[in-house]
């Protein structure tokens, strides 16, 4: 049941609105289309280069026969074991980033005297390049999926940790009096007004950590002989099968544009309460 | 003084307090030994010109913030934070609701702190958000709410509370004039009804004198209490009869006086002197030492 005042406010507000969301309807079908259309210009100008010759084909095989590959990898156990073994390691070291990176960021964030503590220590160890330390990583934990899973935390941990951190000290001070004058407690305190509040900036942390995630243990897979995504496209360069690891490279793009498609629709769901100004 | 035998909760003591904010140069004394008691079951408007200190002085009742010098107390204890027995209903209605929770949930919240269970949250919630004339809006959220609805959901959340003191910093600024006259009524027959203390700070002086048992008149620079008046309109206010009564046109002249006259007096450090002429002074019940 909605009051009589209710009903008065929204009607007036309807129209516009309703307007507004026409336009942007208009807008999305004229962004797909050009953005369908950029898609093929490049595979298009892909082809023509292969087939002008100006590169070798082994170098870089035509479009045909990259998409040409899949069919068969489509239909070969190896392949998708190897974006398995991929998204074990990606997803392994997000989660726990994501579990470790969120509550630290938040307890920090909230007191300044622990921000300010822990500062310089993780402005240090986030300076440091993971790559870097992966012969460390490779010495201690050895060749295993669990270096793998390590390295994607490293890299994935600070985003996370760092924007946690900035959500939490974006509680406005009339919310913290609000929350202190009731007397709130303080496990009710995190989960129902400073999670909450963090929220849109620890989605932002989120969708870095995670394309990031790929990134990395292909990046692992590449310099290491750890199964995956990133050692399938050292194994086809080296046997020269070029348009196959072009099929396991266009793969590991899938893999990253699906990741960001996800976190929208999970942000957008997360973030319902957000007035429609914000949700733009 | 107990007003109602029903009354709970204690006396709110304010003992020659002083706030200061900033330091060095920047320092600006906004109160100086401010004194006033409010008793259990009592209604207490306070009211003083905008910038005199008034929300300032809600915080310090309401243990958000500590006086610089004097005291406050609370029964016997010195208030030092936020008590169990205080409720408040902040005067940015807007900035204290908090955004991403359904209206509902937010006039539960400080509920789900205490522990109550979900279904009489819920319950509770629904009735206070019914009292204060919002039935059925516990779904939205709270910015697909007018001002005005939402100041009454922040009162809502106060009610919700069952704090036997419940202290008010300008609650119905944002309201249309027929709700603001319901609520008053709502705000006179809960403390009749539940027997609480309720403190509401305010720059209506027509209001203060219709809401209050007594009048609080805040005035000087730096701010202190310029009169303490006892409004004998009797317990039973009535929007017509009561606002068309010659007493209350007399005790609003007279507030009015003391706050006119301490503006032409701003700046002096001396208290505002007190208006003799004013219609009315003989008959109000002015008392100018605070009960200890
Ligand atoms: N946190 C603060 N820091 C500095 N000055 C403040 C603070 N809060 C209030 N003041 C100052 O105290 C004075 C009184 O403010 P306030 O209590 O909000 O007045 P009122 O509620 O009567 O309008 C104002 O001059 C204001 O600038
Ligand atoms: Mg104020």
């Amino acid at each position: 049941m909605v009051t009589s005042t209710t009903r008065q406010r929204s009607a007036p507000g309807r129209a516009p609105l309703t307007g507004r969301a026409r336009a942007v309807g208009q807008g999305r079908t004229g962004l797909l289309l050009l953005q369908a259309s950029t898609v093929l210009l490049v595979l298009a100008v892909w082809a023509a280069l292969a087939a002008a010759g100006f590169v070798s084909s082994t170098a870089l095989p035509g479009p045909g026969a990259v998409f040409g590959r899949f069919p068969e990898l489509f239909g070969d156990g190896a392949y998708w074991q190897a974006v398995l073994d991929t998204l074990r390691g990606a997803v392994t070291g997000f989660v726990l980033a994501v579990v470790v990176g969120v509550p630290l960021g938040l307890v920090t964030g909230t007191y300044a005297a622990a921000e300010r503590s822990t500062r310089l220590l993780v402005d240090v160890l986030r300076s440091f390049p993971v790559i870097a330390l992966l012969p460390v990583f490779l010495l201690v934990l050895g060749s295993t999926p669990t270096t793998k899973s390590t390295v994607v935390f490293i890299a994935c941990v600070f985003p996370v940790f760092l924007q946690a951190q900035y959500g939490a000290r974006s509680v406005t001070p009339m919310v913290a009096e609000t929350v202190r004058g009731y007397r709130i407690p303080r496990l009710l305190r995190f989960h129902r007004v400073i999670l909450p509040s963090a929220t849109p900036s620890i989605m932002t942390g989120l969708r870095l950590a995670a394309t990031t995630s790929v990134l990395v243990a292909i990046g692992v897979e590449v310099l290491t002989t750890l199964p995956g995504i990133g050692h399938e496209v050292v194994q086809a360069q080296q046997g020269d099968a070029s348009a196959t690891a072009y099929a396991y490279i266009i793969t590991a793009g899938v893999i990253g544009y699906t990741i960001n498609l996800l976190s929208q629709v999970a942000e957008r769901r997360l973030l319902r309460w957000r007035p429609p100004a914000h949700t733009d | 003084m107990q007003r109602h035998l029903k009354a709970r909760g204690s006396s709110l003591v304010v003992d020659g307090v002083g706030k200061t904010f900033g330091h060095g140069a920047d320092e600006h004394r906004v109160i100086e030994d401010l004194s006033l008691r409010v008793d259990p079951g009592e209604l207490v408007c306070v009211v003083g010109p905008s910038g005199a200190g008034k929300t300032t002085l809600l915080r310090c009742l309401s243990g958000l913030a500590r006086p610089t010098s004097g005291t406050i107390s609370y029964g016997e204890q010195e208030l030092t934070k936020p008590h169990a027995d205080i409720a408040v209903v902040f005067q940015d209605y807007r900035g204290s609701l908090l955004p991403w929770m359904k209206v509902r949930d937010n006039v539960a919240f400080p509920l789900e702190g205490m522990g109550v269970k979900r279904a009489a949250r819920r319950e509770r919630a629904d009735e206070c958000l019914a009292a204060v004339g919002l039935p059925g809006v516990g779904d939205k959220y709270p910015w697909q709410l007018s001002g005005g609805m939402q100041q009454r959901v922040a009162i809502a959340r106060g009610l919700a509370y069952e704090a036997p003191v419940l202290l008010m910093d300008e609650p119905f600024g944002s309201v249309d004039a027929q709700s603001r006259f319901d609520l008053e009524d709502l705000t006179l027959s809960l403390r009749e009804r539940l027997g609480i203390t309720v403190v509401v700070v305010t720059h209506d002086i027509d209001e203060a004198v219709y809401l209050g048992d007594r009048v609080i008149v805040l005035g000087g620079s730096p701010t202190t209490v310029v009169d303490n008046l006892t409004i004998d309109l009797g317990d039973d206010r009535d929007q017509l009869r009561t606002r068309a009564h010659a007493r209350f046109a007399d005790l609003r002249t007279h507030v009015l006086t003391l706050i006119r006259g301490d503006r032409s007096a701003a700046g002096s450090a001396d208290t505002p002197a007190r208006d003799e002429d004013t219609p009315g002074q003989a008959a109000a019940v002015t008392e100018s030492a605070v009960r200890r």
